[in-house]
């Protein structure tokens, strides 16, 4: 397939020769996101089967941005989980027009509530659970795109990445969700990729203006516990997250202070999904 | 509306006047970004664009690429000086002049070329007599060697003008450390005192002089192996001449050529700069250049359609379907001469091997898939 995919932040053309991908991308991408073809794309992408005898024996697939790969070859059955990736690997080198803070983001009503954390400390599930409440959108499960010195954020809508366990609870949560493929024994261990509500993907070019971060560690069987943070603290734990605050310069020493300055910031222990929301929901917005 | 196509001569009047982007229609745009970025000279023209002013009359596409582009550029220029302090510091105790080549040397000096220009790594030069100790003394301090093959670590060993590039572990910045500008293998590596010559001191380092900085950058274009970037590198030497184009620098230029032995490359490198960037390069200079070179008339022209195609930019929206062969036969020629014929063909073989297997059996073989 070859399709200029409409992410909100970032136009991307991508030509797709490896099947099993191209299924998953048609079953997870709604048709009008694929078919807009009225803007200039920013990059250009493809996913093709590697050469030689690898081409029939023990598929390889490789992700490409203009015929320069970044990645060695994966093999066939990462396919599409090795595409998304590669795709947020573009986003956070190249669009270099936002601020980038690795997090998940959601927002109700445009207030939006930043998750900026290590891996394994739940914010996918945490993103994944309120982006699928009534009155709520994702704006991203990966990056917080921010508009310079602004509390805005850009929304940067694709399937939201699930690892392991979380994959049969989000099975829960969406029931009728559209799920991808499994990848198997990737780097990151299973992955599957999951489409959000039409509400997001419809509000892709809505910006939202940033509530709150919010520091969550999931730590079981726990009740949950909120610490308020401190401007100091907001602001160094908040910069250990951010991608490309070196390459942004004074620009993006700006953008952050005026983050912290405008948000309130919290460190929360949860093991209930369910308590950080009614928190979320009655204290900050 | 058809789309019309951009061509490679387009794409050097872009670089030689950035008054011509004012032509450009939006979808021109996407295809010129593109190109640009994948020849990295996207944040170099994004310099120039700024410099004559022309960028604040652009589409928000192209300017949004292009200060992306210089952001990126700019981050390396800062990460470059923050490394040559770094090395500076190590290296000092160890050799009386530590000299910097190519890209970081233009930063350190702050030359035009140096505008937005990407580095893919630092290229240091010591004489041949502390030369171990340099390597030793930038190895203890984290640059390592990334694993060779034997037949590779050999290759630098015993036939190259440089050891095997060396990798900070922490940062990952790469280091090339030269005795020579050229291979000592092929009985053409110069007297490397003629370029050190009149070296100009910056920042603790010591930088050639314009006439050597030119000519090291022409042999690099002009008998590398390596053509990838063979389109940003001509531009190189276009921004170098037009900031040089002093006469004593001309004069010091074919001097230098002369005693060295490299009249030819010189001689080809002002013909193609002119041709394709119009580098302002006087009739006569070409002319004495011309009596100069032992090439015959048939061998420049067959020259001439090769390196047309392999100058330009390799993108595969305007590659020309010889321009592989093309490569192919410049490269050929620089290897025939870089290395005695016995030495060649004992190359060319091992090379063979490897890239044979690379085609049968995928580009990956001999690389690990990632899970």
């Amino acid at each position: 397939m070859k399709s200029l995919i409409d992410f909100g932040a970032v136009k991307i053309y991508i030509d797709c020769s490896v099947k099993l991908a191209e299924r998953n991308i048609n079953h997870l991408y709604p048709s009008y996101v694929l078919e807009d073809n009225t803007v200039p794309p920013d990059y250009f992408v493809s996913l093709k089967y590697g050469g030689g005898i690898r081409r029939f024996v023990r598929k390889q697939v490789l992700f490409e941005q203009d015929s320069k790969s970044h990645f060695k070859p994966v093999p066939e059955n990462h396919a599409y989980a090795s595409f998304e990736w590669g795709l947020n690997y573009v986003v956070s080198n190249y669009a270099q027009e936002f601020l980038t803070i690795h997090s998940g983001v959601v927002a109700n009503n445009d207030k939006a509530v930043i998750f900026p954390a290590p891996p394994g400390s739940g914010k996918s599930t945490l993103t994944t659970y309120l982006m699928g409440l009534p009155g709520w959108r994702l704006l991203s499960d990966e990056m917080a795109l921010m508009l310079p010195e602004t509390s805005y954020i850009q929304p940067l809508i694709k399937p939201v990445c699930l690892k392991n366990n979380s994959i049969d609870i989000a099975k829960k949560w969406f029931p009728d969700g559209k799920f991808s493929s499994i990848a198997s024994a990737t780097a990151k261990g299973d992955v599957a990729h999951l489409s959000p509500p039409a509400s997001s993907w419809q509000q892709r070019d809505r910006v939202a203006k940033a509530k709150a971060i919010i520091f969550p560690k999931y730590t079981p069987n726990k009740k949950m516990e909120i610490y308020k943070l401190d401007k100091n603290q907001g602001f160094m734990q908040l910069a250990e997250n951010v991608i490309n605050l070196s390459l942004q310069g004074e620009r993006g020493f700006n953008t952050l202070t005026h983050l912290i300055e405008n948000t309130e910031q919290f460190e929360i222990l949860y093991s209930d999904v369910n308590e950080v929301k009614d928190f979320i929901e009655q204290d900050l917005l | 509306m058809s789309k019309h196509k951009i061509s490679s001569q387009q794409l050097f009047d872009l670089l030689a006047d950035s008054q011509n982007a004012l032509d450009l229609s939006d979808s021109d745009w996407v295809d010129v970004i593109r190109i640009f970025r994948s020849e990295s000279v996207l944040a170099r023209f994004a310099c120039q664009l700024e410099e004559s002013g022309v960028i604040t009359q652009l589409p928000s596409y192209a300017t949004k690429h292009l200060a992306n582009a210089k952001l990126v550029a700019q981050r390396q220029v800062s990460s470059v000086r923050f490394e040559c302090a770094e090395i500076l510091h190590i290296a000092k105790n160890t050799c009386e002049k530590l000299y910097l080549l190519k890209g970081a040397a233009y930063c350190l000096a702050s030359l035009p070329v140096s505008k937005g220009r990407t580095f893919s790594d630092i290229d240091l030069l010591v004489t041949k007599d502390v030369l171990a100790q340099t390597e030793t003394s930038l190895k203890l301090h984290g640059w390592l060697s990334e694993p060779l093959s034997k037949y590779d670590e050999a290759y630098y060993r015993e036939w190259a003008h440089e050891v095997p590039p060396m990798k900070h572990s922490g940062r990952g910045t790469v280091i090339d450390l030269h005795h020579n500008l050229y291979l000592p293998v092929s009985g053409r590596a110069p007297k490397v005192e003629l370029f050190l010559e009149g070296a100009i001191e910056t920042d603790g380092f010591h930088i050639l002089r314009p006439a050597a900085m030119t000519l090291h950058a022409i042999i690099h274009l002009m008998l590398n192996d390596d053509l990838k970037h063979a389109f940003r590198d001509l531009n190189d030497l276009h921004l170098m001449m037009t900031e040089f184009s002093k006469q004593a620098f001309w004069e010091d230029l074919l001097d230098l050529a002369h005693k060295s032995g490299f009249e030819n490359e010189l001689f080809l490198a002002c013909r193609y700069c002119r041709h394709f960037f119009k580098t302002s390069i006087s009739t006569e200079y070409l002319t004495k250049l011309a009596n100069m070179q032992n090439m015959n008339q048939s061998e420049i022209k067959l020259l001439d359609r090769f390196y047309a195609l392999a100058l330009s930019p390799k993108h595969y929206l305007v590659k020309r379907a010889s321009a592989n062969f093309a490569e192919l036969v410049i490269i050929t020629r620089a290897h025939l001469k870089k290395m005695p014929i016995k030495i060649l063909l004992y190359h060319t073989a091992y090379k063979v091997y490897r890239s044979a297997v690379e085609s049968l059996l995928g580009k990956a073989f001999f690389e690990k898939s990632n899970s």
